[in-house]
């Protein structure tokens, strides 16, 4: 109770108050969006290409259909991506390699577009998720954002119970940003670790959330590294979405990607370590 | 560096040459007790008290005069004055006076003194001192209340006065330079004050875009949770903006934060703000006086491209203790003064803290959670000799917030002080001041209960300076001093040795100036001087030297009226870094100029109009053109902290800034206050920001209006109306979104393409003074009403996540819409107020 006494004090001094507002703004012209990886990991690895669509409420973002997409490792072609779905792009199950340029081609419309990224190695082992015991239950404090750690980094938990459930309790589902509730009562918390301090991340105001579990869940951890470049990518679009909102924004900005000829998004490239543990 | 010696070598040559009457004997004090007695028994007592022989001719004196000279502890000087008479002047040669008949000085005399408090003996900075039958004769008293005056020979109409005070007639016979220290009354009730921002146009002293504010009238306004804030007020005068709804900034003329020098008693303070930029760091109490300079600058000041805003803290009382302060809803502040030695020696001492984690017991909570500001000022002053006075000022202020267990931050400022001033012979007033300021901010991150970060940036200076002001009669003044400044930056420092700092500099800078205030006619002043700059960043060989001229005529159309065109260069070598949409933040990294950062240059251009009305009324007009050379804009998502390469995400360019300012001011009557109008425009070009192409800086609110209103209901109630209303701030605007992943993001178009909606408020303020006798004491509560008709207004407006109105949860990331933030609903508050 003091803590949410605590939280309130603290939000309502330095967080304000915030109401939607009717806005017509002037329309920008669509243009292509990339959003593809590709891991360490032998798997299908996939690039989805859109169009960017106007500020309005229920925006639905055309799928870009017929382009050709392919990955070239080093000065190789890698990978033939075929379209699976509407603007989804596969590739065979493949994986890359740590310290090689991958390069993504897409040929869409008459025009050529370019995305470079170095796979970079994962610089630390990957940290067990420290977990406090409360008789059959497990429990874990998430935060979303870690600041001043060594190295940037992604990381993906996901908590699947002993015996997946049939009902799922939705209320819990928004709580917080970066926990998906999937099927059968799985978890999926998704955090980053900054190197430096955002003043904007950290007076976000945003209190760690503890989620608990009953022993015999499997924890499956998996860590990515960044590149420079996507980690200034990954920050740039954290200033323009979840740190914003508050007194202390920094002005907003565009999110500059990879990909040339004008086209937003990043195609990246990722080395990944994974553990798995099951809770005693 | 010539100039500064050439000015040192001067005033060294002035001082080896004093008046006839400097020798220390005739400075020594006897108690003489002589009583009805003639001239030659008067003189042999003398000769006998003082052990020293007179020397005068018998012709030249009146050998009928009887003398009197009471039994208390006089100089031997004055001793002599009372046997001989104004008309002698006294020389020491051995161990005798010579007396001998002071040569006329072609019917001008100098009247000269400080101006203080009855009640207090508080000296009174910027008193007007004039002629009664002629308001273009007259002076100010200085900073330190000092004012030199020439007169003519014979009787004079003297009037003393001050904001707040009853004014003072007297008659004065001028047949010698005379020292006259006058003590005013302060008008007795506090609620028949007025908004005073301004002086009545018959002393000419203030140039256009200069403003003084009556601390007093700081008390009675609408204060946000009860904390009376005097940069507020200062927000409400022409051509300032506040950069955003509950700030304490000072964005002045198109000019940035970083570009208002801010002095208290001389030291700068770098960071103004508390909790995070709500509050200033300035208790009211502890204060005397605020001067802003925002067009016209005096020579003395510079190193700022804006403004000048000099705060001067209050003496103590000299005569008797006491106390006073408020309990507020937000912090509570006490101050107590007093005479250390009654008449000779005083202090002054203030304490402020906030008190929400107080309330809430937070402190003691296993998050360590705090949200608090603590400050105090401090304050000595000792009147050595007549002519000598020393003052030792102090602040020290602190904020802290501590957010659960993952992060805390702090910061302050603190400054340090040492003044002397001397008074050498009549006309030449010396000011040494030795200070000392730091700003520092730290910022420590929590992962598991260990510290992961430990940042710390700081800022220090320290400074020696001489300032002189050498009145040699009514028409000419004469202003010279230099300074030497040491500037420690440590922009960045992390303890552990994880993180690169950025790499700390320092700063060196010799200034010197020399001025003349001169009354060329009745109707015609001129003021004109240069200021010398020596700078040098040691990281570097290059050493940066400036001249800044500044130049102001004015005109005086009659007595009521006058016309004032000016020209100032300035130059600034520091950057404060904050790469914020609003003025909200603490954490500002100060930058020395350097090779990569090149040191700021404002030109500016003034011309106003100023009429006074039934000497109640004052109708000023202004107008300003400013061209500014590099300023400092951001890269699109630039990292200021931890970020060791933090030049390379800064853009440099040119701006300029123009306006128009108009302001009727009432100052006498149950009803005061003021309505100004301002339109300024604030402009940039910089490479690398909007392709390169103009755009307005984000505090360009082109309208602004402020109407302040202060009705005097009764003897001991009081009403204050104020309404403010701007154009909305510039703001990049959203144009579209993409998705990444599983968010969208927003799309712009060129920096500040759009704007708020426009900005408007009313606040109220009622207050209430306790009926005398009910309390021996002065007490007086203050009811506010900030934002009495509930407007929402924007501070920013965002591309943000819908939330569940009920639970505030976001149910759908992808259902994002524009929503507008903003900080105050209507909001009331209280404060009691006591003095006794």
């Amino acid at each position: 109770m003091r803590n949410v006494l605590t939280a309130s004090i603290l939000i309502i001094c330095l967080n304000a108050c915030q109401e939607e507002v009717e806005f017509s703004p002037v329309t920008a012209e669509s243009r292509l969006v990339v959003n593809g990886s590709i891991t360490t990991e032998y798997k299908v690895h996939t690039v989805r290409l859109s169009l960017s669509g106007p500020l309005a409420k229920d925006v639905s973002f055309q799928p870009v259909e017929g382009a050709e997409v392919m990955i070239m490792e080093g000065d190789e072609n890698w990978a033939f991506l075929k379209e699976t779905k509407p603007g989804v792009y596969s590739s065979d199950s493949i994986a890359a390699k740590v310290n090689r340029l991958y390069t993504l081609e897409i040929n869409w419309s008459g025009q050529v577009f370019l995305a470079q990224d170095s796979l970079k190695g994962i610089g630390s082992p990957i940290n067990p998720i420290e977990f406090d015991s409360f008789g059959n239950f497990r429990e874990f404090e998430f935060r979303r954002h870690l600041f001043g750690l060594n190295e940037s980094s992604k990381e993906i938990a996901v908590v699947t119970p002993k015996e997946l459930k049939t009902e799922i309790d939705t209320a819990r589902a928004g709580l917080t940003t970066g926990v998906k509730l999937l099927p059968g009562g799985v978890y999926e918390f998704t955090s980053f670790g900054h190197p430096r301090i955002e003043v904007n991340g950290l007076l976000n105001f945003e209190d760690g959330k503890f989620f608990g579990f009953r022993t015999g869940a499997r924890v499956f951890q998996r860590k990515f590294s960044l590149s420079g470049k996507y980690y200034q990518y990954l920050r740039s679009v954290f200033i323009e979405t979840e740190w914003r909102g508050t007194l202390f924004d920094t002005p907003p900005a565009n999110v500059n990607g990879n990909v040339s000829n004008g086209a937003l998004g990043f195609f990246s490239a990722h080395d990944v370590a994974s553990r798995q543990t099951v809770l005693q | 560096m010539k100039a500064v010696f050439l000015i040192t070598s001067v005033v060294m040559m002035m001082l080896q040459n004093p008046a006839p009457a400097q020798s220390p004997v005739l400075d020594q004090r006897f108690a003489f007790n002589i009583n009805n007695q003639g001239l030659e028994q008067a003189i042999s007592l003398i000769e006998k008290t003082a052990g020293i022989s007179i020397a005068y001719d018998a012709v030249q004196v009146d050998k009928k005069r009887v003398v009197n000279v009471p039994s208390i502890n006089l100089t031997l000087k004055n001793a002599l004055y009372a046997v001989f008479g104004q008309g002698f002047e006294f020389l020491m040669v051995g161990n005798r006076v010579i007396v001998r008949v002071r040569p006329k000085q072609q019917g001008k005399f100098s009247l000269y003194g400080y101006i203080t408090d009855s009640y207090s003996g508080e000296t009174l900075p910027g008193a007007s001192v004039y002629l009664s039958d002629d308001v273009t004769i007259g002076t100010v008293s200085n900073h330190y209340g000092y004012f030199s005056l020439s007169l003519s020979e014979g009787k004079n109409q003297i009037i003393v006065s001050y904001i707040g005070y009853e004014p003072l007639k007297i008659s004065v016979e001028m047949n010698d330079n005379r020292r006259f220290d006058f003590k005013l009354d302060q008008i007795s009730s506090a609620l028949e004050e007025i908004v005073v921002v301004g002086e009545k146009e018959k002393v000419g002293d203030l140039s256009i875009g200069a403003l003084n504010l009556d601390i007093k009238s700081v008390k009675v306004m609408p204060s946000l949770a009860g904390e009376p804030d005097p940069i507020k007020l200062l927000q409400l005068t022409p051509g300032v903006k506040s950069g955003g709804e509950g700030s304490s900034g000072l964005f002045v003329r198109g000019g940035n934060l970083d570009q208002n020098l801010i002095l208290l008693d001389d030291a700068p303070v770098y960071n103004p703000t508390h909790l995070l930029g709500f509050f200033s760091v300035f208790n009211a109490d502890a204060l005397k006086r605020i001067d802003m300079f925002k067009g016209h600058i005096p020579i003395e000041y510079g190193d700022r491209l804006a403004s000048v805003v000099d705060i001067r803290m209050r003496d103590g009382n000299k005569g008797k203790f006491g106390a006073e302060g408020g309990i507020g809803l937000l912090a509570t502040r006490v101050l107590v003064e007093g005479p250390i030695e009654k008449d000779k020696a005083s202090f002054v001492a203030s304490f402020r803290r906030s008190y929400p984690d107080i309330f809430l017991n937070l402190s003691s909570s296993g998050g360590g959670n705090k949200v608090n500001f603590t400050d105090g000022n401090v304050k000595l002053n000792f009147k050595l000799t007549d002519k000598d006075n020393i003052f030792l000022s102090g602040y020290y202020g602190e904020d802290n917030l501590r957010f659960f267990d993952q992060y805390e931050n702090t910061w302050g400022n603190y400054t340090t002080s040492l003044r002397w001033n001397h008074l050498f012979g009549k006309n030449l007033f010396g000011n040494l001041v030795a200070y000392r300021s730091n700003y520092r901010y730290n910022i420590g991150t929590f992962v598991n209960g260990q510290s992961t970060i430990d940042w710390t940036s700081s800022i220090s200076e320290y400074a020696a300076k001489y300032d002189w002001s050498l009145f040699i009669n009514s028409g000419h003044l004469i202003k010279f001093g230099s300074s030497a400044i040491w500037r420690d930056y440590a922009p960045g420092k992390e303890r552990s040795g994880l993180i690169q700092n950025i790499p700390s500099k320092e700063v060196l800078e010799f200034v010197g100036y020399i001025g003349h205030d001169w009354k060329v006619s009745d109707n015609f002043e001129l003021k004109y001087g240069l200021r010398y700059n020596v700078f040098q960043n040691r990281g570097e060989d290059e050493m940066i030297n400036t001249l800044s001229p500044r130049f102001n005529v004015k005109y005086h159309i009659d007595s009521r009226s006058s016309l004032e065109a000016s020209y100032n260069r300035h130059v600034q070598f520091q950057h404060e870094i904050r790469n914020a949409a609003s003025p909200f933040n603490a954490f500002y990294v100060w930058l020395p100029s350097g090779l990569n950062l090149p040191h700021g240059i404002s030109d500016q251009f003034t011309l106003g109009y100023k009429r006074t009305f039934n000497n109640a009324c004052n109708l000023t007009i202004e107008g300003y053109y400013k061209s500014l050379q590099n300023q400092i804009d951001y890269a699109d998502h630039a990292s200021i902290i931890q970020n060791s390469l933090i030049e390379q995400d800064l853009r440099v360019g040119e701006g300029r800034a123009y306006g128009f300012e108009t302001q009727i001011e009432k100052n006498d009557g149950r009803l005061t206050g003021w309505v100004q109008y301002t339109f300024s425009r604030s402009l940039r070009t910089i490479d690398g920001i909007n392709n390169g192409m103009e755009y307005p800086a984000f505090f360009d609110q082109p309208h602004s209006i402020s109407i302040l209103a202060q009705y005097a209901l009764s003897k001991r109630t009081g009403l204050v109306i104020n309404w403010q209303y701007a154009t909305g701030q510039p703001v990049n605007l959203p144009i579209g979104t993409f998705q990444s992943d599983d968010t969208l993001i927003p799309l712009y178009s060129g920096r500040n393409n759009g704007r708020l909606p426009d900005f408007h408020r009313l606040d109220l303020s009622y207050t209430l003074q306790r009926k005398p006798g009910q309390w021996k004491n002065e007490s007086y509560w203050v009811f506010s009403l900030i934002n009495v008709y509930f407007r929402k207004n924007a501070l920013s407006l965002d591309y943000l996540p819908n939330r569940d109105k009920i639970t505030g949860n976001i149910v759908d990331p992808l259902d994002k819409r524009v929503f507008k933030t903003y900080v105050f609903g209507l909001i009331p508050s209280v404060s009691w107020n006591f003095k006794f």
